[in-house]
């Protein structure tokens, strides 16, 4: 794994009103890693991921990707949102949702539907292509996201609770599909979750926000019960002792 | 009864309906996926004040509104995106605001204004060639902006974000959407009406909204259905001597309801 800082942010802070959701927050992400970000519902782990893809603009501070900004790498990240709003009956199939990426950059009709089946078997979809978009479940949705984030080219991908609405087996091969990318493609992988086991599981480093910076570093060193605690209270503590019981 | 339609009046009722058809019903389609109905009626409104000036100091009236349409789309843009305002309150604000301006200069303007009410109800015997010509050219340039820009416009519309990290710049197209949306209303405004061709923005696209089985049907739909309505809208104008406008917007309507029974009906078969 190349150790070049790949991400770069700088004292940055979101102010919304009067109320600091990212609040002066600084540190690095290496090329060819996988990070996992940790907080709260509420602790600014969205605005903090929609600053460095340059979706939002920080109030102070300045974020750099590969010494760029992320407006300048924007078509480098890919990104798979918490949620994906949109206007649920729109007549549009999941082929057609899926083309309107490559459309852009210009690729034939035949090249469109060879990307989109590798994907999908990637992800685990089948029969999905002539389906209306709100015709799909949850768990189908996040899982066309996810390969909608991979059909073009990318150095960075990011996720923002990936896995929400799918299945344990789902996660354990999106999961590994996030692995093999990041190891046989070199592929910066930025993930926003609450499962712990994921942190130890597949990261090489963790960052716990809570609005501020709670604690960055490589799991097993970083995340002590006394950081579980302060990041989520009592609540995980029991979900900590049975992940280090498994893993120790 | 089909003779009418070789009536030089009619043909020019005709060509422009349709020309505006085609261009409400492509644009219509972004409109409903962004929840932009009100747009339609507050520029359709707002123009009065472009078309009671020109009433005023004896200006072309279309090209008028035209020209105060494109300032509207785009301070319309501006509130929105700019102030801490939503995008219905800055339509609304400029809507009212378009129409007591209108009122005013027509306060001031003497003598009965027969061409007003053309514009306020719509008139197809109100279409000369000189309207057909500017319909025609002005219509050509918003289409062939808006086929340019269709897939990108769809892609915004519907995942702005993802668009975005596309390399897109939304903002550039949904103030150009605004543009051509604005432009293709005033253009529809002489057949239609100010007060009631919003209708024609919207009533294609929700029914294809309802019939269509993918984005590119919606789309296509939308152009027929808007084709469609003016056509034999016009027809049941001219047949039972009604205003064009309105008999128009009671096809629309008509059609509307009847997709609605359509679709419930199949999904009770399904």
């Amino acid at each position: 794994m190349s150790k070049e800082a790949f991400i770069t942010v700088k004292d940055v802070t979101k102010v919304y009103g009067d109320v600091a959701v990212v609040d002066k927050v600084s540190f690095s992400i290496n090329s060819g890693s996988v990070t996992t970000i940790l907080g709260p519902n509420g602790a600014g782990k969205s605005t903090l991921a929609k600053m460095m893809m340059g979706l939002v603009s920080p109030t102070r501070g300045t974020i750099s990707i590969n010494k760029k900004t992320p407006h300048k790498m924007r078509t480098t990240i890919g990104y798979v949102p918490q949620s994906f709003v949109f206007n649920s009956k729109i007549p549009i199939t999941v082929s057609e949702f899926m083309k309107l990426s490559l459309h852009i950059i210009g690729k034939h009709e035949r090249e469109k539907d060879e990307v989109i089946k590798k994907r999908f078997k990637d992800v685990g979809l089948t029969n999905v292509m002539n389906k209306k978009l709100y015709q799909l479940s949850g768990g189908q949705l996040q899982r066309v996201l996810i390969a909608r984030a991979l059909l073009t080219d990318k150095t960075l991908l990011i996720l923002d609770e990936p896995v929400a609405g799918i299945d344990i087996e789902g996660r354990k091969s999106i999961y590994e599909l996030l692995k093999d990318l990041n190891k046989n493609h070199n592929m910066t992988i930025v993930i926003i979750s609450h499962e712990l086991d994921v942190v130890f599981s597949y990261s090489d480093q963790v960052l716990c926000i809570n609005r501020r910076l709670l604690c960055h570093g490589k799991p097993q060193e970083t995340l002590t019960e006394d950081v579980i605690k302060k990041i989520y209270g009592v609540h995980h503590h029991a979900h900590y002792h049975h992940h280090c019981s498994n893993h120790s | 009864m089909f003779d009418i339609f070789f009536l030089p009046f009619m043909q020019r009722a005709l060509i422009a309906g349709l020309m505006v058809a085609i261009l409400l019903g492509s644009l219509g389609v972004f409109v409903n996926i962004r929840n932009l109905s009100f747009l339609g009626d507050g520029i359709a409104h707002a123009s009065l004040a472009g078309i009671a000036l020109a009433l005023l100091v004896g200006w072309m009236p279309t090209p008028t509104a035209l020209i105060l349409a494109l300032f509207l789309a785009v301070a319309i843009f501006a509130l929105e995106r700019y102030s801490r305002i939503s995008g219905d309150t800055a339509i609304g604000i400029l809507f009212t605001t378009g129409m007591a301006i209108g009122i005013i200069l027509l306060h001031y303007t003497p003598g009965f204004q027969p061409e007003l009410i053309s514009f306020l109800f719509g008139n197809i015997l109100a279409i000369q060639s000189q309207d057909l010509w500017l319909t025609l050219f002005v219509g050509t340039i918003i289409l062939v902006v808006a086929m340019v820009i269709s897939k990108k416009l769809a892609f915004i519309s519907l995942d702005e974000e993802g668009a975005y990290l596309s390399g897109l710049n939304p903002k550039r197209y949904i103030l150009i959407l605004y543009i051509l949306t604005s432009l293709a209303i005033v253009l529809s405004i002489k057949l239609v009406g100010i007060v009631l061709v919003s209708a024609l923005l919207i009533t294609p696209s929700a029914i294809s909204r309802i019939l269509a089985k993918s984005f590119s049907s919606f789309q296509v739909q939308s152009v027929v259905w808007a084709c469609l309505i003016v056509v034999l809208g016009l027809f049941g104008s001219v047949l039972f001597d009604l205003p064009s406008g309105a008999t128009i917007i009671i096809v629309g309507t008509t059609l509307f309801l009847l997709s609605l029974l359509g679709q419930k009906v199949r999904s009770g078969v399904d």
